[in-house]
């Protein structure tokens, strides 16, 4: 891999952050962890309130990227064939004819995943795991890129199912939005006034060369002591006292593709620990369970993450750590 | 290394070795006539010349008189040499009739016409190869298995040309052993000064090498140029690894071929070296065979024929046995050496494909990695032998500091650690590291380097550039496996060392 690739990819991050920046104010950081998402392949679980611009994130997202973005309202009554889609009996030509669901599109938003029952959150995370689905016998391959953003309400949990551990460990990451600050909100207020900005919004890009950088991105270099870090990171987290369960190996292959998008992003073509320690509160804190004494506590995942990466050495040098 | 300007050279000295060597033969076995040594610059000169206009000059349109003018210059320089230097000859320039029968004239003339021939036919085999890259690219070809069913279904009137390079090889081998034998047995090569014998023997195993080189060189040049017309990519490193396994093959051929016996086939070196100095010193080659050749001059004993099978007594049975062993070791040497070279082609060409391979084919492979990592063995055992030594002998001209850093880095390569100046970089931060702790400022196990820097910048803000260049340098060096180049290096050395002073200040004035 060359320079120049990991330039076009930094230089796409600056051009779509730049782009999304015109609808969405504020949130750079949370914006390059979406990019970061999109270039590793992985899929975003988004917990937080409504209104905060969840939909507006991932439709700026997809026209920037000049792909197709759809949306699905998940209630207690949604079908997994509202999903993927269904055969219709055509009665001019006296066939079956399928007709795509709403996951056949490349940037999904699935609203209020915990709202779904059981069943209709089981067929999202087959096609999200897949990247194909099979109605009728039949498969259909989902275009490349795909990446589908779910979001729940963090505080509303009447007639919600929430997502077992095992499905969200499927969430490559683990986003919150946060309500913006003052000065944020102003600007809003300001920009919204007269016509929508989305409408104006051009792509920057196309599915083709994100398909191209998402390649790249896999040949970012890591060194030894970098993936070893990934990973005792991850195992620290399966021995920690106030842990019920850690995170999976799935987990330490998400941190440390994660940890190479954001350093591509950057325009490096190889990780360093800042990345994965920049990365492990995103990619982490979703897939461990606390034990029910310690979330009474009020202790939260994401102190378990903090803590683990002020704890668990880097090693950078051996001397250099002080043993 | 553009193998198209190589292979000529190596053709040019394979045609110089041998014609060489046939000319140096002629001389001791015929006696008549001896080799001048202006003959090796003009045969040298020859040869180069004939197989770089040949593969790059010469083509279908060009005219013969061109070739004819190219011998005729060839030969008629060797024939005023000749003048110049044996002057006053018994006949005038002109009078060619007496020239062509003076061994003096015709032989070296002879000789020269050998090498452009043979170095002009390599040359234009090369032209060849070209041209059959050039069809099988415009037939789209991409594999190579599929060149060689294109090359049978379409006839395109040319010859493989491996076959040709292969069949001189072997030919001109045979030809070199039959009269290096015949030397040696008449008894001539005895009475020549060691510097003679010295640089028979190397002209015969540099011509040996150069050819065995050749076929790999030649092999390569062919798949490369095929690749090139058919636009396939292969790894930068092919060629290397090509010609490192080449040069495995060829010691090992060498070694083999100097030290093998050569009396183990019906017919023998020893039969056929016996016809030959009956055929230059003009003795009846049939009556050679049967056993009662005795040459006049020079001198020699039967007892020094080393001849089995034709002896007068019968062989004893521990004499058989013995005979059989010996027999069984040399068929299996040979066996081992071709299934060596069988081994080299298929490990170079069926990379990905080894593990399809079945029966003779896998058994080549097999011993053929298993040579090849013997020798890396080896060669591995003898630079750590070496190592070792040069380890011991720094112990002893060394001061104690030198030793122990010495012995600091022997221990981080035996780690498979960082080398050099990256080396030096790592150590420089383990310094600042060490010194931050001296003064307080600690480098907690969780921290990066970057968040060091940080806490770094944060106390001594007069070296914020410094530290921020160091560590950049440091992560690229640690982390992303940068190559270090000299001035860059000195350069990060030296904000090192700047920050490592300010730390230090920073620690005395914090008492």
């Amino acid at each position: 891999m060359s320079k120049t690739d990991v330039d076009s990819v930094a230089r796409f991050g600056g051009d779509v952050l730049e782009n999304i920046s015109r609808v969405m104010v504020g949130k750079q950081k949370e914006i390059r962890t979406l990019l970061v998402a999109l270039l590793s392949e992985g899929h975003i679980l988004l917990e937080d309130v409504p209104g905060v611009g969840k939909t507006m994130m991932a439709r700026a997202l997809a026209i920037s990227i000049g792909g197709t973005f759809s949306r699905i309202q998940c209630t207690p009554d949604l079908l997994p064939s509202d999903i993927t889609g269904v055969s219709i009996f055509d009665q001019k030509r006296g066939d079956f004819v399928f007709r795509p669901g709403p996951i056949m599109a490349q940037i999904v938003l699935a609203d209020e995943i915990n709202r779904a029952t059981p069943r209709s959150q089981s067929s999202l995370l087959e096609c999200m795991g897949e990247g194909q689905v099979t109605v009728d016998g039949k498969t259909y391959r989902l275009e490349r890129p795909f990446l589908v953003l779910a979001t729940q309400n963090p505080v509303e949990y009447e007639g919600t199912f929430p997502l077992p551990e095992a499905q969200l460990d499927r969430f490559f990451l683990r986003l919150h939005l946060g309500y913006p600050t003052l000065e944020e909100e102003n600007i809003i207020l300001q920009r919204l006034q007269g016509l929508h900005p989305i409408e104006s919004l051009e792509a920057c890009s196309t599915p083709e060369q994100v398909r191209t950088l998402q390649e790249v991105v896999t040949k970012v270099f890591v060194e030894d002591s970098v993936r070893d870090y990934v990973v005792r990171l991850t195992q620290s987290t399966r021995s920690h006292s106030h842990v019920q369960l850690g995170a999976s190996p799935r987990g330490s292959l998400a941190l440390m593709r994660a940890a190479q998008a954001w350093a591509a992003l950057e325009g490096r073509d190889y990780i360093l620990p800042d990345d994965v320690k920049k990365m492990a509160p995103w990619v982490l804190a979703h897939r461990i369970v606390l034990k029910p004494e310690s979330q009474l506590r009020g202790l939260t995942s994401e102190d378990v993450i903090s803590e683990l990466l002020h704890t668990v050495p880097v090693r950078a040098e051996e001397d250099g750590d002080g043993k | 290394m553009k193998l198209k300007h190589v292979v000529p050279s190596l053709a040019a000295l394979f045609s110089f070795s041998v014609v060489s060597l046939v000319g140096q033969y002629i001389s001791l076995l015929y006696g008549g006539w001896t080799f001048p040594v202006w003959l090796f610059a003009v045969i040298f000169l020859v040869s180069f010349e004939s197989v770089y206009f040949s593969a790059f000059f010469l083509s279908p349109r060009t005219p013969i008189t061109v070739r004819l003018l190219e011998v005729g210059s060839a030969v008629g320089a060797v024939y005023v040499i000749v003048r110049l230097t044996l002057s006053p000859l018994a006949y005038e320039w002109f009078e060619l009739s007496q020239a062509i029968r003076d061994p003096y004239v015709i032989l070296p003339a002879l000789l020269t016409l050998a090498a452009w021939f043979m170095a002009g036919g390599y040359g234009q085999q090369f032209t060849v190869i070209h041209k059959l890259g050039d069809q099988l690219g415009d037939a789209s070809a991409s594999t190579v298995s599929w060149e060689y069913e294109s090359l049978e279904s379409r006839d395109y009137g040319v010859t493989m040309a491996i076959e040709y390079f292969f069949w001189r090889l072997f030919g001109y081998g045979f030809l070199i052993g039959v009269l290096a034998i015949a030397a040696s047995r008449s008894g001539v090569v005895d009475d020549l000064s060691r510097g003679y014998r010295l640089g028979l023997g190397v002209l015969g195993i540099g011509g040996l090498s150069v050819g065995l080189i050749l076929q790999g060189a030649v092999y390569l040049f062919r798949l490369e140029t095929i690749w090139s017309y058919t636009g396939t990519r292969v790894s930068e490193g092919f060629q290397k690894d090509w010609f490192k396994n080449l040069a495995i093959f060829v010691i090992a051929v060498v070694g083999i071929v100097s030290i093998a016996p050569v009396n183990y086939s019906p017919i023998t070196y020893d039969r056929l070296s016996q016809w030959a100095i009956g055929l230059f010193q003009g003795m009846d080659p049939f009556t050679v065979i049967e056993g009662d050749f005795q040459p006049e001059s020079p001198p020699h004993s039967n007892e020094e024929m080393v001849e089995w099978g034709i002896g007068e007594e019968e062989p004893s049975f521990w004499f058989a046995l013995v005979m059989f062993l010996y027999f069984l070791v040399v068929v299996g040497g040979i066996a081992l050496l071709v299934l060596l070279a069988v081994g080299f082609f298929l490990v170079m060409l069926a990379k990905d494909e080894l593990d399809k391979l079945k029966g003779m084919p896998q058994l080549a492979v097999r011993i053929y990695r298993a040579f090849t990592a013997a020798v890396c063995g080896g060669l591995m055992a003898l630079r750590d032998l070496w190592g070792r030594g040069k380890n011991v002998l720094r112990r002893y001209t060394f001061s104690p500091t030198d030793t122990l850093s010495a012995e600091r880095t022997h221990k981080a390569g035996k780690k498979r650690g960082p080398s050099g100046p990256v080396l030096h970089i790592r150590q420089m931060f383990q310094r600042i590291v060490r010194t931050g702790r001296e003064v307080g400022i600690r480098m907690g196990p969780g921290q990066t380097p970057q968040e060091y820097g940080e806490l770094l910048r944060e106390k001594l803000p007069s070296v914020n550039t410094e530290i921020q260049f160091f560590i950049q340098s440091y992560n690229e060096v640690r982390y992303g496996k940068r190559m270090v180049e000299p001035e860059w290096k000195e350069r990060v050395m030296e904000q090192g060392q700047e920050i490592v002073r300010q730390i230090k200040a920073w620690g005395k004035e914090e008492q």
